[in-house]
């Protein structure tokens, strides 16, 4: 690509010692919904370059969105436009100026300089998902949700269309594509009486919004008449959507980056036991269809599979070139040039069915879904989050009954220790306080810590 | 020169016959710096630009954005929006927008120091001064930025608004280990203006106090009383309660359940307008106009001229947070509270400055009279439910008070209540208004602006802590 070679030739001829230029190009579309009305139809079209440059241990950040002008980057191959790189010549001047009055960062160790055959990702990218008919694809979702009795309906339809380019100082260059759809629905009977459920898939064969329909108001529909809830201690069964922002919190933990500022509860936690015998955990940069799968990380390191909890046991963080280098591994595939950073958060698969689990529970609660988690503290675990939408009363193995107002107050690595069982049907979904897409069926943590307003 | 993309954008809304088109031009220049540990993790510069478009067409919304500057992408991409917005049509909401005056206006925030003016050197040997001031934390992450926001709007009406707003900012987390006792402080600081604002903010006092305060805390702090007592929550407390129980519950977006899938509703309805939400001497405003503020502008994300909005006025719900669309739906005028957090997103009902009226108690006559009670100095956890009704707040500094006098450090007090037992068991005042920074949260896709929480001490009575 003619644009970032000519940036990179400059940054080389000026006395780089690592650069890395990430060109992205991202078309979009989406349509949100409330009270079963479309309320706004969206278009995107973003294009970036992204660079990160060291010079003497002296890491800078920056990008450019205003060198795409009229013969930029969108004329590829048709002859590079002047005014471009006149602006170029200009950052990469503003690059050095800047170099000259910043601080190296001592244990910065380099980029990546290996040479890897990369391997492209299975059903990462799929024609006919980018062209789907947005409107009819929302019309079956909300249609799907008022078959179960929703009455009003809330939510969004995402179509992306992404690609990227990465070119390295070591000469390293490659090219990511996906397509990504995401269909999120909260269906509502009445006020405190909701269900939520999202279908995220980069192939359009996979991409369920009527089973996403259905599941939201399903679970609307049970939630009838929630009755407030009561402090206490009780088994709680985390479904898919509930689970996912503590995964994305997990996985975040588990960067080098956060374990080195003081936010992470994996802290001198490696090849240490921090959750039951029952949880496994791994990130997947290569997961088939993966909607955040790459076949190589922000330096070029082909992507793996990399477990964080075997059976109880955490394994290992996640790093980029430099952070491994500094402790004397291997990076594991997972830049982030700043903070290495998890693609696809995936909990191995259990036995029991919900059914079964549900069976298993004296007293306890389904959880379908939280909101606003927030941690008093990363280091040592201690977090609130609060149930919405669906959350069901379990007494002697059977719902008994929904409930509202309630908050979990818990610590993380507790919640790990006390995981007695996983369930057997996997989600893949991402949400709004799980930016991370996340690979889960339903849990069980035993003795969870409910607490509700004094008064 | 990005202008001429604006306009080009505008009389092509026009040349469509759309019943209302506006486009918004956004130009961010940024600048930031972290220091993780004592040592700079990573710095640089970023010049953002793009255009968001909206327009009514047969009453239906559509929306782009756009920061390919060229005319025929530009063109390309409305009409495509225009397509899609025809399709959906049948399944679309009737939108309408306020009528409101149309206004024609430039402003700029001034820095009386210009953030490019500043030394980077100079600020990096601040933030190292900073981080050895809390040398014996065991995590320590702070980042300095600043950010010049321009802006360029204009509407098929013939508004046109011209502004800049530059905004510095920190944020800092600390994270300290004792006994095997860990505890964590974050947060942040915002003023739109100039260097002057970090230069005011004392940074290397800043944490030293906050270190010393969370080092006495670990070592000292005991359980809080488990009866009900009265509590004194300061400043920064009463700024995140008043952002959450009730700036948020009275955007009207979420009263009409726009936002219902993600940010979720409000406890609110249109018809509580005059309710009794909060003990009479309970006064709570949002004013954008403020100056120095995080949440600063004078013509909101739809032209609209901004204004104080008086949330709570002795105890009673007085109005609600209106963008033109929501304002059109309760057949009120619009009070100028639509942001956008960038061009690429589009403006929705947000606060700006939200904060709790000051009384003429001061601090110590807050105290004065409790025989048993906690002061609750500032928070770490914190979260309420999605319609903006039961909430959390666990205190970070704390201190136990004896027959009206601050005693010892207590651990972790945790205050979880609803929204109208809050409001209303407030008996006094304080005059001590401080105003704090927070990120606010909505919309799907995510939007984060910055906004002032504000407000005095204030005394809660009869309330049980966890």
């Amino acid at each position: 690509m003619e644009t970032l070679e000519y940036l990179m030739k400059k940054l080389k001829q000026s006395g780089i010692d690592d650069a890395v230029l990430t060109f992205s190009a991202n078309h979009s579309r989406q349509i949100k919904f409330a009270d079963n009305k479309i309320v706004k139809t969206g278009v995107e079209e973003l294009r970036n370059i992204g660079i990160f440059v060291v010079k003497d241990k002296k890491i800078l950040t920056t990008s450019c969105h205003d060198l795409i002008g009229e013969a930029g980057l969108s004329s590829v191959g048709e002859g590079f436009a002047e005014l471009n790189k006149k602006s170029m010549d200009k950052i990469v001047k503003r690059i050095f100026e800047f170099l000259k009055l910043m601080q190296p960062k001592n244990d910065y160790y380099g980029i990546n300089n290996k040479k890897f055959r990369y391997q492209e990702i299975k059903d990462g990218y799929d024609p006919k998902a980018i062209s789907i008919d947005d409107v009819d694809y929302v019309d079956k979702g909300i249609n799907a949700a008022f078959k179960e009795g929703a009455k009003r309906t809330n939510g969004i339809l995402e179509v992306h269309d992404f690609k990227s380019t990465i070119l390295t100082s070591n000469d390293i260059m490659f090219n990511e594509k996906r397509s990504e759809l995401y269909f999120s629905i909260r269906s509502f009977i009445e006020k405190d009486e909701s269900g939520h459920m999202n279908a995220l898939s980069t192939d359009l064969k996979k991409f369920d919004v009527e089973g996403a329909g259905k599941i939201s108001g399903e679970t609307a529909r049970d939630s009838r008449n929630p009755s407030k809830g009561s402090k206490g201690t009780y088994d709680i069964i985390f479904g898919p959507m509930a689970i996912s922002p503590l995964l994305n919190v997990i996985g975040e933990s588990a960067s080098i980056f956060s374990v080195e500022a003081g936010l992470s509860f994996f802290s001198g936690k490696e090849n240490k036991k921090v959750g039951s015998n029952n949880i496994t955990l791994y990130d997947d940069g290569r997961l088939t269809g993966g909607v955040n799968s790459v076949k190589a990380d922000a330096e070029g390191v082909a992507t793996r599979k990399n477990v964080l909890i075997e059976n109880g046991i955490f394994k290992q963080y996640l790093y980029n070139t430099s952070t491994a280098r500094k402790y004397g591994i291997e990076s594991t595939g997972n830049a982030g040039l700043i903070s290495p950073g998890p693609w696809n958060l995936v909990v191995e698969k259990g036995s029991l069915s919900l059914p079964e689990m549900i069976k298993e529970i004296k007293n306890g609660i389904y959880v379908t879904n939280v909101w606003y988690t927030r941690f008093a503290n990363y280091h040592a675990g201690d977090f609130s989050t609060i149930p919405r939408d669906g959350a069901f009363l379990i007494k002697n193995g059977k719902i008994v009954g929904s409930l509202k107002n309630i908050r979990i107050s818990e610590n993380i690595l507790r919640l790990l220790q006390n995981i007695n069982c996983v369930g057997n049907r996997m989600k893949y979904l991402r949400s709004w306080e799980a930016h991370t897409p996340v690979l889960t069926p339903h849990l069980l943590v035993k003795n969870c810590n409910i607490t509700v307003p004094t008064s | 020169m990005y202008e001429e993309y604006a306009d080009f954008a505008l009389k092509f809304l026009k040349k469509n016959n759309v019943q209302y088109g506006e486009v918004r031009l956004e130009e961010h220049e940024e600048e930031g710096l972290i220091l993780k540990n004592g040592i700079v993790e990573a710095s640089g510069f970023d010049h953002t630009v793009g255009i968001g478009i909206r327009f009514l067409l047969n009453n239906s919304l559509g929306f782009v954005s756009i920061n390919r500057f060229e005319k025929d992408s530009i063109k390309e991409n409305i009409m495509k929006a225009v397509r899609l917005v025809r399709k959906g049509n049948r399944l679309s909401e009737k939108v309408r927008l306020s009528e409101e005056p149309i206004h024609k206006k430039r402003y700029k925030a001034l820095q009386k120091i210009k953030f490019k003016d500043v030394d980077l050197r100079d600020k990096i040997q601040l933030l190292q001064e900073t981080d050895s001031n809390a040398k014996k934390a065991i995590g320590r992450y702070l980042s300095l930025s600043s950010d010049v926001a321009k802006k360029y709007f204009l509407t098929t009406e013939g508004a046109g608004i011209i502004s800049e707003v530059p905004r510095a900012n920190f944020t800092y987390f600390l994270t300290l280990n004792l006994n095997e006792k860990s505890a964590q402080k974050y947060w942040q600081f915002c003023n739109s203006g100039g260097y002057e604002h970090v230069k005011k903010w004392n940074l290397p006092k800043l944490i030293l106090d906050e270190y010393k305060s969370i080092e006495k805390n670990l070592k000292y702090a005991k359980k809080p009383p488990k009866e009900n007592i009265d509590v004194v929550v300061g400043p920064e407390v009463t700024g995140i309660m008043v952002h959450e129980s009730v700036g948020h519950p009275f955007e009207a977006d979420r009263i009409s359940g726009r936002e219902a899938a993600q940010a979720g509703e409000s406890f609110i309805n249109k018809g509580m307008i005059g309710n009794f939400l909060g003990n009479e001497i309970v006064n709570i405003v949002d004013d954008p106009t403020l100056e120095n503020s995080a949440g600063y502008y004078l013509y909101d994300d739809e032209g609209v001229k901004a204004r104080r909005r008086f949330l709570i006025k002795n105890g009673r719900i007085n109005e609600f947070l209106h963008n033109r669309e929501t304002a059109a739906e309760m057949n009120v005028k619009s009070n100028g509270a639509a942001r956008a957090e960038d061009f690429d997103k589009e403006a929705i009902v947000r606060m700006a400055n939200t904060f709790l009226i000051p009384g003429d108690y001061s601090e110590d006559e807050l105290i004065e009279g409790i025989k048993l009670g906690v002061y609750i100095r500032d928070f770490t956890e914190w979260n309420i439910d999605d319609k903006r009704f039961q909430q959390k707040y666990v205190g970070s500094d704390a201190f136990l008070i004896k027959n009206g006098k601050i005693k010892s450090p207590v651990l972790k007090p945790v205050l979880e209540l609803t929204t109208p037992t809050l409001w209303k068991s407030i008996d006094a005042i304080g005059k001590n208004l401080e105003y704090h920074t927070g990120t606010c949260g909505k919309g799907e896709p995510m939007q984060g602006v910055p906004a002032f929480l504000g407000g005095p001490s204030i005394r809660i009575k009869n309330v049980k802590l966890g």
